[in-house]
C-alpha cells in the first residue's frame, strides 16, 4: 500500500491544536507579567495552580487575622501618597472609607453580570462602583471572586483586571485606553478611560492640533470624550492648585487617527 | 470582552500595534490574546502537551509585549510570533531531550472533544489518528516537527514558514517532504490513513 498522509489527513489530526484557546488566566498573567519585571511575577503554570489552591487556605486565613491584628488604616499606605495605586489599596483591602468613586445607583445599567453568582456565594461583582462617565460611557470597579481589582469599561465591552494595586502602578495617571471601541462613535468621540491618583481635581488632554479638552472635578477615574481625528498627544493630570501632578504621554498622536469613522 | 478575529488583515494587525504603542490597553490586551494563541497552538501541536504549551505560550507573549516597541513591520506582527515561538520551542526540546512530561494527551484535551469535521468519519477513528500522529510526530526531528507544525496549525505558505525557521524555502520543502515521508512509515498511521480514504 503507497500511503500519502494527505494535507486533510493531517490538518484533522492537527485539530485540536487548531482549536486550542488561551484562558482568561493565561491571558490575565501575561499581561501582568509583561508590565512587571521579568522575575517580579511567575509564569502560570499548572504546577502553580495546584500549589495556589494550596496554599490559598492558610494565606486567606492569615489575612483575616490580619484585618484583625492591624486594622487597615491610611496611614499604613502613606507611601503610596499621590498614587492610583494609593486608591485602589484602600478598595482591595476592603477599607469602605477608601472606596473610590460612587456607589451603583439604580439608573446606571450596570452590566447583568454584575448580579451573577460568584462560585463561593455571594454576588458576582462585589462593592461595584463607578468611577466616571461622560456622554453616556460609564466606567466601574468592582472586587471579584477571587479578591482582584476589576475594571469594566461600560457598553464599549471590555474588562480589565488587577490581581493587587501594585499591578495599576505608581503615577499619578494610570490609562486605560478606548476599550473595545474600533471607531469613533456617531458623535465623532471616542471615549478614553484611565484612573487617577486622589491628588488630582482636573485632566486635560492635549491634542496634536487645537485646544486641549479639559475636565475638572475628576475623582479617582475619567471618561474623555476624545475627537481622535485631532490627533490625540498627552493626558495631563492637575492637583487642585492648578500644578502639574502627572502626565501620560499616548504614543504616536497619529496613529489615533485609526479609529476616525472610515 | 471582545474577542480576536483569527485572520484579521495585515493593516487591521498594524493598527492594533500602533493603539497598543500608543498606550491602549484593549489593544494591549487583544495582542496579548493574539500572541498567546498562536503560540499556544504551535507548542502544543510541536510538544502534545497543552501544559509545556502553556508555558511556552506565556513567555513568549511577554517578550512580544515587551519588545513591541521594536517590531519594525507591524502588520507582520504573527510573523515575529511564530519566530519567538520557534526559537523558544527549540531551547526547551534542547533542554529537555527526550524527557517527556506528565501530561494530558493533546488528542484527549476538551478541545478535542468537538465533533470532527469530516462528518463521513467516525469520532473513534479520527481520535485513534491523532494519538498515532502524536507518537509518529515525537519521533521526528525538532525542524521537521515545526515546518509540519506551521503548516497545519496555522496554513502558513512556505515563505512564512521559512522566515519562522530562519532557514531558505528550499529547505522548507525538504522539512516537509522528509516529515510526511517519515509518517508515511509509520505502520499504524497508514492503516487509519485508509479508513480515511475509505471514508
Amino acid at each position: 500500500m503507497s500511503f500519502t498522509p494527505d494535507d486533510s489527513l493531517l490538518r484533522e489530526v492537527f485539530e485540536p491544536a487548531r482549536r486550542i484557546e488561551p484562558s482568561a488566566a493565561e491571558v490575565a498573567t501575561v499581561l501582568a507579567r509583561s508590565r512587571a519585571g521579568r522575575r517580579a511575577l511567575p509564569r502560570l503554570t499548572w504546577a502553580s495552580r495546584q500549589r495556589q489552591v494550596a496554599l490559598a487556605v492558610p494565606i486567606l486565613a492569615l489575612f483575616v487575622a490580619g484585618l484583625y491584628a492591624v486594622p487597615t488604616t491610611r496611614a499604613a499606605i502613606d507611601h503610596l501618597t499621590g498614587t492610583v495605586e494609593e486608591v485602589f489599596s484602600g478598595y482591595r483591602a476592603g477599607d469602605e472609607a477608601a472606596e473610590p468613586g460612587r456607589p451603583l445607583r439604580a439608573t446606571d445599567a450596570a452590566p447583568a453580570y454584575f448580579n451573577d453568582l460568584a462560585p463561593g456565594g455571594g454576588k458576582f461583582a462585589r462593592e461595584p462602583r463607578v468611577l466616571a462617565e461622560a456622554g453616556g460611557y460609564k466606567l466601574y470597579a468592582y472586587i471579584g471572586s477571587s479578591g482582584g481589582i476589576n475594571l469594566d469599561l461600560g457598553d464599549t465591552g471590555f474588562g480589565l483586571g488587577f490581581e493587587s494595586a501594585r499591578e495599576i502602578g505608581p503615577g499619578a495617571v494610570y490609562f486605560l485606553g478606548p476599550g473595545a471601541m474600533r471607531y469613533a462613535d456617531a458623535d465623532g468621540h471616542l471615549p478614553l478611560f484611565g484612573l487617577v491618583a486622589s491628588t488630582v481635581d482636573s485632566v486635560e488632554l492635549v491634542y496634536e492640533q487645537g485646544p486641549p479638552l479639559r475636565v475638572d472635578g475628576i475623582k479617582d477615574g475619567f471618561v474623555l470624550l476624545a475627537e481622535p481625528g485631532r490627533e490625540p498627544r498627552e493626558i495631563v493630570a492637575y492637583g487642585e492648585n492648578g500644578e502639574v501632578v502627572g502626565r501620560k504621554s499616548l504614543g504616536d498622536p497619529g496613529a489615533w487617527r485609526h479609529y476616525t469613522r472610515p | 470582552m471582545q474577542a480576536n478575529s483569527p485572520h484579521p488583515s495585515p493593516s487591521s494587525l498594524a493598527i492594533e500595534v500602533e493603539r497598543c504603542r500608543c498606550g491602549d490597553a484593549a489593544a494591549r490586551e487583544r495582542l496579548a490574546r493574539r500572541a498567546t494563541r498562536l503560540s499556544l497552538q504551535t507548542a502544543a501541536a510541536l510538544l502534545g502537551s497543552r501544559e509545556e504549551a502553556s508555558d511556552i505560550a506565556q513567555d513568549v507573549a511577554i517578550d512580544v509585549l515587551r519588545s513591541l516597541h521594536g517590531l519594525r513591520e507591524p502588520e507582520a506582527f504573527d510573523g515575529w510570533v511564530h519566530r519567538i515561538t520557534v526559537r523558544h520551542a527549540l531551547r526547551l526540546l534542547k533542554r529537555r531531550g527526550r524527557r517527556r512530561r506528565a501530561e494530558t494527551p493533546l488528542a484527549l484535551l476538551p478541545e478535542a472533544a468537538e465533533p470532527p469535521h469530516l462528518e463521513d468519519i467516525d469520532r473513534e477513528t479520527v481520535l485513534a489518528a491523532r494519538q498515532a500522529l502524536a507518537a509518529a510526530f515525537a519521533e521526528l526531528p525538532p525542524k521537521q516537527r515545526l515546518a509540519l507544525a506551521l503548516r497545519y496549525v496555522h496554513d502558513l505558505p512556505d515563505a512564512e514558514i521559512a522566515a519562522a525557521l530562519g532557514c531558505r524555502v528550499g529547505s522548507v520543502h525538504a522539512l516537509l517532504s522528509r516529515g510526511r515521508g517519515a509518517l508515511r512509515d509509520d505502520p499504524q498511521l497508514a492503516e487509519l490513513a485508509l479508513a480515511f480514504e475509505g471514508g
